[in-house]
């Protein structure tokens, strides 16, 4: 069993991928993601940042960035697992076995 | 239960594919993605090579699609920062989460109550047990991000945090006992406060325990919640669930399932035990017989007495079977049974979780050999059918793609991008081996990546290395029997023979040694301390400047694994053969085209079977060589007979390397000479050093020395961690993707 094949994606290919209803608006205007978590979450113009402030603003706009995309995979799981509380998407019938890793 | 994590940032970019996008943000903010990337901490939730698996694990399960969770605790302190003091290892506290963590995402609304049969209370200001008094704790599960490589499937890691119910009690602090009613805050955080306390006191190991049984009550009632709003039927469990106990730290998961199926579902024993036993797998990571857990049964009386009794009720049935297959075997029954009838009585928590399992592996295939042939031979008597090998592997995508963009880019061009998913495509480069263009372009990637990592020491440390020496590394947890020790001797013999002879002809050589040690663990804080101790004399010594050096990394974590790895030339697997479980950074190095001198240990076997003995530099005694002269070994033949090694032991004896403290290093020397050598170093030496002679011979014939790295490179695609998640997901788990649309 190998990992599914991967390509190289344009930017709007990609964004397509990670926006699953919401916009990610992610790098290229002034409200993007970067920036407002700069903004917003450290209350800080972004010149008189610190290191940390842009390591947190960064990571936390890639955390933005595939928010969605980790909501799915939990609802994919629950969906081909049997019932679920969001019962919403027909369920396809591939086993999905759950594994645990401690 | 531990996930050796390592910095998140830049693995996460690669494996979202986004960093073309990130790089139009830093441009156009003018930073530096590195610098940016060293504000994040290491995150070292484990101690070595078993946590690292399973971080790369849970790499490959999201890059693989498959449905999964990685269960762990979330430890304020990961393992200590390391420091050396005049030779020393100083351990200072690792606070990882010191600053808001920005991956991960509390779930205060999924809490779990983890009931304890015993409190801990404050009594004329001294910590009391007060025993059946039951006390509750709480864990809260901080969830994150597992991005599978494209950014389709994004698994959870799942770390538990305590606390207290209650933040304060009212009425001690209405009372004026302020640090009384905070206290059982206090208590019950510092469960999860520290990775591994010290087990060398009585308290530590209660700690210890508990933090056991705290991760399995959290994720054993995680995983039946989801499982039940499922709409699961308990019958379903095995068809559904699969859970694979890393090591027998969460081995009491046997017991609380059974709990669970007993008390909660109200199933009976054995339908309770068939669904158990069908949904456990066990994994096994150590030869080493003190390395296999056992724990007081008076931890489990005042702790968790009814697991107490349901592991006692699983004891009985067991040696009924036992006795049933063996009649009038009593030694086997006594020595297969769950409790270790000892002066103090003990749980051994190995037998429980091959017992409460259907699947019980080693992690390479000589270790797998010799888990059932020696170590648990009873059961695998019993269980043949449940024993099994699954070879580790690690992660192409952080340590070949991210840690190494030069040879990366290299293999890319060669044979396409397909190998970062597929590592068996390396396979492809084994022609380029022979193709001089391609060789050429080979060594100017292993040089580039020698000067980054010079570059990088110089500004980290202020040391300087010389790139055109043979980067030589040994880097991994200080143990006895991964035998440090032996490098070192080796290195003194060396340095005797240059300074005698100027004119010997031998390239130059850096030794890099990296590694921490466990803080109770004197003889490996000792060898940490030769080793610094010699690097400063050879340092000193003008006679073989430029020629030989020695260097002791301090603060070993995953974030310098990747950067020496790509720099090295020389991969050193020397463990005492028999007692190396897998290894995995043998895997790393293959994969980055250094060159492994090792024993026939753990995987390195299975590498070097992969690439052709011929490309790799074995020496030494085999395991079964090991046992069969275990009787009769004798360390003083080596040193009588032996002139280099005996000089070499004499200047630890006498003080060459510890003018400042005479005697320090006789302990070394008992080991060695006078306590029998019990992990063999003498007896390796010599055979050691010829190896290492073959070693420098081969450097100096670049062309020939890529040649064998390629072909190392060409054949290191078993050793990928997809390859082991697609076996456990075949053979013991049977599970299938589970694609995102």
């Amino acid at each position: 069993m190998n990992a599914p094949p991967t390509k190289t994606l344009s930017v709007k290919d990609l964004l397509k991928q990670y926006e699953q209803g919401l916009d990610v608006t992610f790098p290229t205007n002034p409200h993007a993601a970067y920036e407002r978590r700069l903004i917003f979450d450290h209350m800080v113009e972004p010149p008189a940042s610190t290191l940390r402030q842009r390591f947190e603003a960064l990571a936390s706009a890639l955390r933005d960035l595939l928010a969605q995309r980790w909501l799915l995979t939990s609802t994919t799981y629950d969906l081909r697992s049997g019932k679920s509380e969001a019962s919403v998407l027909p369920v396809d019938g591939v086993p999905a076995r759950t594994v645990a890793h401690q | 239960m531990e996930f050796l994590l390592g910095r998140s940032l830049t693995n996460n970019l690669t494996n979202l594919l986004v960093e073309p996008i990130v790089q139009d943000i830093i441009q156009r903010e003018g930073l530096d993605l590195l610098q940016l990337a060293q504000e994040e901490p290491d995150a070292g939730l484990g101690n070595g090579g078993l946590g690292r698996l399973a971080a790369c694990f849970i790499d490959s399960l999201a890059t693989m699609q498959i449905p999964a969770i990685g269960y762990g605790l979330r430890y304020h302190y990961g393992i200590f920062r390391q420091q050396i003091q005049n030779g020393h290892q100083i351990e200072h506290p690792d606070l990882w989460l010191r600053h808001p963590d920005p991956w991960e995402v509390a779930r205060p609304e999924e809490i779990v109550p983890v009931k304890f049969n015993a409190s801990i209370r404050l009594e004329n200001g001294v910590e009391r047990v007060f025993d059946n008094q039951p006390a509750i704790l709480l864990g809260t599960p901080y969830d994150r991000p597992v991005i599978g490589y494209g950014g389709k499937t994004i698994n959870t890691l799942r770390l538990w945090e305590a606390s207290a119910p209650e933040a304060f009690d009212f009425d001690e602090f209405s009372s004026g006992d302020f640090v009384g009613a905070v206290h059982q805050k206090i208590v019950a955080e510092s469960l999860t406060r520290v990775l591994y306390p010290d087990d060398s006191t009585e308290r530590g190991r209660s700690l210890r325990f508990a933090q056991e049984y705290f991760l399995v009550v959290c994720l054993l009632a995680d995983i039946m919640a989801r499982f039940r709003r499922r709409g699961n039927e308990w019958q379903d469990l095995p068809e559904k669930v699969a859970i694979q106990l890393n090591d027998t730290h969460p081995a009491m998961a046997v017991a609380e399932l059974m709990r669970i199926l007993l008390d909660q579902a109200g199933l009976g024993w054995e339908e309770a035990w068939d669904l158990t036993t069908r949904t456990l797998a066990y994994t096994n990571h150590t030869l080493l017989p003190e390395a296999l857990e056992k724990w007081p049964v008076r931890l489990f009386e005042l702790m968790v007495p009814r697991h107490l009794e349901i592991i006692y009720e699983i004891n009985r049935r067991f040696l009924h079977a036992v006795q049933t297959s063996f009649p009038s075997d009593d030694a086997r029954t006594a020595r297969m049974s769950l409790i270790e009838e000892t002066p103090v009585k003990q749980v051994r928590m190995a037998h429980l979780a091959i017992v409460g399992s259907h699947s019980t592996n080693g992690v390479a295939a000589i270790h797998s050999e010799l888990l059932r042939t020696t170590v648990v031979k009873d059961f695998a008597d019993m269980f043949p059918e449940r024993f099994n090998n699954k070879t580790n592997g690690v992660t192409p995508r952080r340590w070949l793609l991210l840690a190494n963009p030069d040879l990366s880019h290299l293999i890319t061009e060669a044979i396409g991008e397909g190998w970062v998913i597929d590592l068996a495509k390396l396979q492809q480069l084994v022609p380029f081996a022979d193709d001089p263009a391609f060789l050429s372009a080979f060594r100017q990637a292993k040089r580039a990546a020698k000067l980054r990592f010079a570059d990088w020491l110089h500004r980290w440390s202020g040391q300087e290395v010389d790139p055109d020496s043979i980067f030589d590394c040994q880097i991994k947890r200080i143990h006895e029997y991964k035998r440090q020790l032996l490098n070192i001797l080796h290195i003194i013999v060396l340095y005797n023979q240059l300074r005698y002879d100027p004119h010997l002809e031998e390239p130059p050589r850096t030794f890099f040694f990296a590694g921490k040690a466990a803080p109770a663990y004197y003889l490996a804080k000792l060898i940490i301390k030769l080793i610094n101790d010699v690097a400063a004399i050879i340092d000193a010594d003008p006679a073989v400047s430029g020629r030989l050096k020695v260097l002791f990394l301090p603060e070993y974590n995953v974030s310098l694994a990747e950067r020496l790895i790509p720099a090295s030339d020389v991969s050193e697997q020397i463990s005492t053969a028999g007692y190396e479980a897998s290894g995995t950074s043998n895997m790393k190095f293959m994969m980055n085209g250094a060159l492994t001198i090792g024993t026939r240990d753990g995987a390195t076997i299975e590498m070097a079977k992969e690439a052709g003995e011929e490309n790799f530099f074995l020496f030494g005694l085999t395991a079964e060589e090991v046992l069969a002269s275990r009787g009769w070994y004798n360390p003083h033949w080596h040193y009588e007979h032996e002139p280099n090694l005996r000089y070499a032991l004499d200047m630890i004896r006498d003080n060459a390397f510890s003018h400042a403290e005479h005697g320090v290093f006789a302990p070394i020397w008992d080991v060695l000479i006078t306590h029998g050598d019990h992990y063999m170093h003498l007896a390796d030496l010599s055979s050691y050093a010829r190896t290492q002679e073959k070693v420098g011979e081969l450097y100096v014939q670049p062309e020939d020395w890529a040649r064998k790295a390629i072909l190392n490179v060409g054949h290191s695609g078993k050793f990928s961690s997809d390859r082991t998640i697609a076996e456990y997901a075949a053979d013991i788990w049977r599970v299938k993707p589970c694609p995102v649309r």
